[in-house]
């Protein structure tokens, strides 16, 4: 490694041998780099030294200690330094006297006397000693006399006496003067206050206070300008004086006690005046608010009332942040219970979930407690907190909090029901089943249960779901959720192509005909017009004719108002070669309230599929046409003969196209029918597109012109098909043969 | 940031029966029913649910304990606190402090800054 020199570096000469060291060390003193000097010292105290080197060794670094010491404001680092010294020249006086000093100055006054004397042992004529040691004395109830004190020590020290003792022995407390110090006016004003509880000597202390400004003793006089100013009642006056005294180093219990009382009694009467806001400001100068007890609940009552007043005139985000700091500073349920309805007020549900689950946990255990909550309660506010959660993503909470609201309550039905439709919801159905059975357990009677279950059990095929339909029907035998459900549960067994229906047609009903399986159904669900419906299919594709129009006929007869069950008998009657009674119950099946002319556009449809003849088509199709002018059918003439044409070209039913262009043409002329179905014709026939498009276009003008939303409407529907690709016209049958089960 | 919805404050039912939350059952029962003769479900059928309502949340005891949980508490009354008494005594300690200050204050700490004397 090249050297310092080497480097360019000029450092100062290094010191060699033990005197080199110790002029080093000197210079350092003298510097006032003390740590370096001990650090120099440190050094040779690792050789062997001669006497005369080892004692200026010792006196040096206690030389450094000492001056560490005196510019060390940190009395605690002051007295470390000053025992560091001592270590090295137990003789000092100057040490054992600075040393008295900073105890003192720590008021570890039992420890100061033997000091000063350790230092008076030696040093007896030190200046100050005498008074100190008398001080000292005085302050532990020791006799003193006045040998080697100055008058002026003297006079200060007989009236330090006489203010000290115990009692005042009556009368006035009389000094000679001079004394120590500017005046005299700190001396009568703690004369004053001394020997009249209710003296408040302020021109004497405001004095006393310019004399000393910068002085240690001005934090003790303003501790007394402070104690005088709330003698006469001038609170602002004392809480500045004693503030400052406090700043300048003041520390003593009852300084703390006084503020502390102080604060509270401003406190306790804003509280009582209602000035809210007030306390809170002056509450906010206190920098440690949740140290005091007492105060912190006052400033938590406060924001309490801060948060209601809010909340009573709708304020709720100013109500919330009240309520918050009200929590932080005195927990209690009330205000959690508040905070949560803000911020359910505020829809902040998270947030509020967490004030209620707050409001659980500080809830008192005890039973004789005046705030205690039941079992019954815990569940209510756990079940709320659930509420709470199902406004957020946290569905793994809602389930938490259900069930921890059924440790409270594990006999609520309606409660166990909640987290069964919690874990439906979550795609968890053995955790629901689960649920519903311990329900049922509870309550075998539980519709919602059952009900729930009977659905659970459709979609398992190792589950009975019609045995649970059926103890609904035992309980409510007109329930016709259940009725239908267990009629579909024996349709499905007649169905081979249903997921469940083979198995369930050759495992549960071997050797049945379906008509058996329908007819135990009737047995059971007797005059069921799903069922009835279903049999008369079936017994129709048996060629039972008879019978099929008997159950069909049946079926309409219960249910003349079911559309569903219209549709199917209408259709499956032409099936049974009835078509006569087709004819007969066409009228009542127009009766059916809100019933709308696609049914019957269906119809014409399922007509020409199933080949029955152009005849029945235009018969249904002249039914839906009736329908144009109810009030419940938003479509117009023009539109549902455009939607007829349209069923009958899918049908491929010549005549019946030809028939109804002619009627379009005659009929409606105006309403833009003719060019849609030009349109139609032109790209169903020549794959004109843009001729079709600019046929579309003229429709819709016309039938904007004339008003009929019908042909608006489907004209429209069709117009953005034909902007694209050469798709086939009818857009209605291309989405049928894409999504077949959707349509 | 777009403002958040707020809510209406819940439905007090002791607001709407127009009593105390102290109120006992005798009080709950007399209040619903003066009001009840003056809202007649035949003449103000809207007003009779809403009091018949409000009435179902609090007849019982059980009852109420459920309402309560889901109701703006009122602050609690002021507590009742004693006023800390004030220290205005004279304290000898801190008349020994004055003196000694007083003392020290004469005193000058550089006057004891010695430079120790190194061997020849």
């Amino acid at each position: 490694m090249p050297s310092a020199a080497r480097r360019g570096v000029t450092s100062p000469p290094v010191p060699s041998g033990t005197s080199g060291i110790l002029q080093e060390a000197v210079r350092l003193l003298r510097r006032g780099s003390y740590a370096a000097v001990q650090a120099q010292i440190e050094q040779l105290r690792k050789s062997r030294l001669d006497p005369a080197a080892a004692e200026a060794v010792r006196q040096l670094l206690a030389e450094a200690h000492f001056r560490a010491a005196m510019l060390d404001s940190d009395l605690t680092e002051r007295l470390r330094y000053l025992t560091a010294a001592l270590v090295e020249t137990p003789d000092a006086p100057k040490l054992h006297f600075h040393r008295g000093v900073t105890l003192w100055q720590l008021a570890r006054v039992a420890e100061v006397l033997p000091e000063l004397d350790a230092a008076a042992a030696r040093e007896p004529q030190r200046r100050g000693l005498a008074y100190l040691r008398a001080l000292a004395r005085i302050a532990a109830g020791q006799p003193w006399d006045a040998a080697g004190l100055t008058p002026v020590e003297a006079n200060t020290a007989r009236l330090v006496q006489k203010l000290t003792q115990r009692k005042p022995r009556g009368g006035t407390v009389t000094f000679d003067e001079p004394l120590l110090g500017k005046g005299t006016e700190l001396w009568q004003a703690l004369i004053a206050m001394r020997e009249d509880p209710a003296a408040a000597p302020h021109a004497l202390l405001k004095v006393a206070v310019e004399q000393n400004m910068r002085k240690p003793i001005a934090r003790v006089l303003n501790y007394y300008k402070g104690v005088a100013a709330l003698r006469a009642g001038d609170r602002e006056g004392a809480r500045a004086a004693w503030l400052y005294a406090q700043g300048a180093g003041y520390d003593t219990p009852e300084l703390a006690e006084n503020l502390t009382a102080l604060l509270r009694a401003e406190a306790v009467e804003l509280s009582q005046a209602g000035r809210w806001q007030d306390l809170i400001n002056l509450l906010g100068r206190v920098p440690d608010l949740a140290g005091d007890r007492v105060l912190a609940e006052t400033g938590g009552l406060a924001y309490y009332h801060l948060g209601y007043e809010a909340a009573q005139a709708g304020k709720w985000q100013l109500a919330a942040q009240h309520w918050r700091k009200s929590n932080e500073l005195d927990a209690n349920r009330y205000v959690s219970q508040n905070l949560a309805l803000a911020e359910e007020a505020l829809q902040n549900w998270d947030n509020a979930a967490e004030a209620w689950r707050e409001m659980v946990r500080r809830r008192p255990r005890k039973e004789d407690h005046p705030d205690y909550l039941t079992d019954v309660q815990v569940a209510a506010l756990w079940s709320h907190v659930a509420d709470c959660y199902q406004h957020t993503d946290y569905f793994s909470e809602v389930e938490t909090c259900l069930r921890n609201a059924l440790k409270y309550a594990p006999d609520d039905t309606a409660l166990r029901l909640r987290l069964a439709d919690a874990l439906l919801d979550d795609e968890r159905p053995d955790a629901a089943e689960t649920q519903l059975d311990e329900i049922i357990a509870v309550e075998p009677q539980h519709i919602e249960a059952l009900e729930r279950l009977g659905r659970l059990y459709e979609n398992r095929w190792d589950r009975d779901a019609m045995a649970i339909w059926r103890r609904v029907l035992a309980i409510n035998p007109t329930h016709p959720e259940a009725r239908d459900a267990l009629a579909d549960g024996y349709i499905e067994m007649v169905s081979t192509g249903s997921p469940f229906g083979f198995y369930n047609f050759t495992v549960r009903n071997p050797g049945k005909s379906n008509i058996e399986v329908l007819e135990e159904g009737l047995r059971e669900l007797p005059d069921h017009p799903k069922l009835l419906v279903e049999l008369g299919m079936i017994q129709a594709r048996a060629n039972q004719y008879p019978q099929a129009r008997a159950s069909l006929l049946r079926a309409f007869q219960v249910a003349p108002q079911d559309v569903r069950v219209a549709n199917s008998v209408v259709h499956e009657l032409l099936h049974a070669n009835a078509g006569d009674a087709v004819e007969a119950i066409i009228p009542q099946v127009g009766q059916i309230p809100g019933l709308l002319p696609a049914f019957w556009l269906d119809q014409a449809s399922k007509a020409l599929q199933c080949k029955f003849g152009e005849e029945w088509a235009d018969a249904f199709i002249e039914e839906a046409l009736k329908l144009a002018d109810a009030p419940w059918v938003d479509d117009t003439r023009a539109g549902l003969l455009v939607a007829a044409f349209e069923v009958a070209q899918r049908g491929q039913a010549a005549d019946l196209v030809a028939l109804l262009e002619k009627r379009i043409r005659a009929e409606v002329p105006d309403s833009g029918a003719v060019q849609y179905l030009e349109a139609y014709r032109l790209h169903s026939e020549k794959q004109d597109i843009r001729g079709a498009t600019r046929l579309i276009r003229e429709a819709i003008r016309k039938a904007r012109q004339a008003n009929d939303k019908g042909v608006l409407r489907r004209a429209e529907a069709i117009e953005p098909a034909l902007k694209g690709a050469p798709l086939p016209f009818d857009i209605r049958r291309i989405m049928r043969d894409l999504f077949p089960e959707d349509l | 940031m777009a403002a958040k919805t707020v809510s209406k404050p819940p439905n007090d039912p002791y607001a709407v029966l127009g009593i105390e939350r102290t109120s006992d059952e005798a009080e709950i029962k007399r209040a619903y029913f003066r009001l009840v003769r003056e809202y007649p479900p035949e003449r103000a059928p809207e007003k009779f649910q809403e009091l018949r309502a409000a009435y179902d949340q609090v007849r019982t005891v059980e009852a109420r304990s459920q309402t309560d949980l889901f109701l703006l508490q009122p602050p609690p009354a002021l507590p009742k606190r004693r006023k800390l008494a004030y220290n205005l005594d004279v304290h000898p300690e801190d008349i020994i402090e004055l003196a000694v200050e007083l003392g020290l204050a004469g005193l000058s700490v550089q006057e004891d800054f010695n430079e120790p004397e190194l061997p020849r």
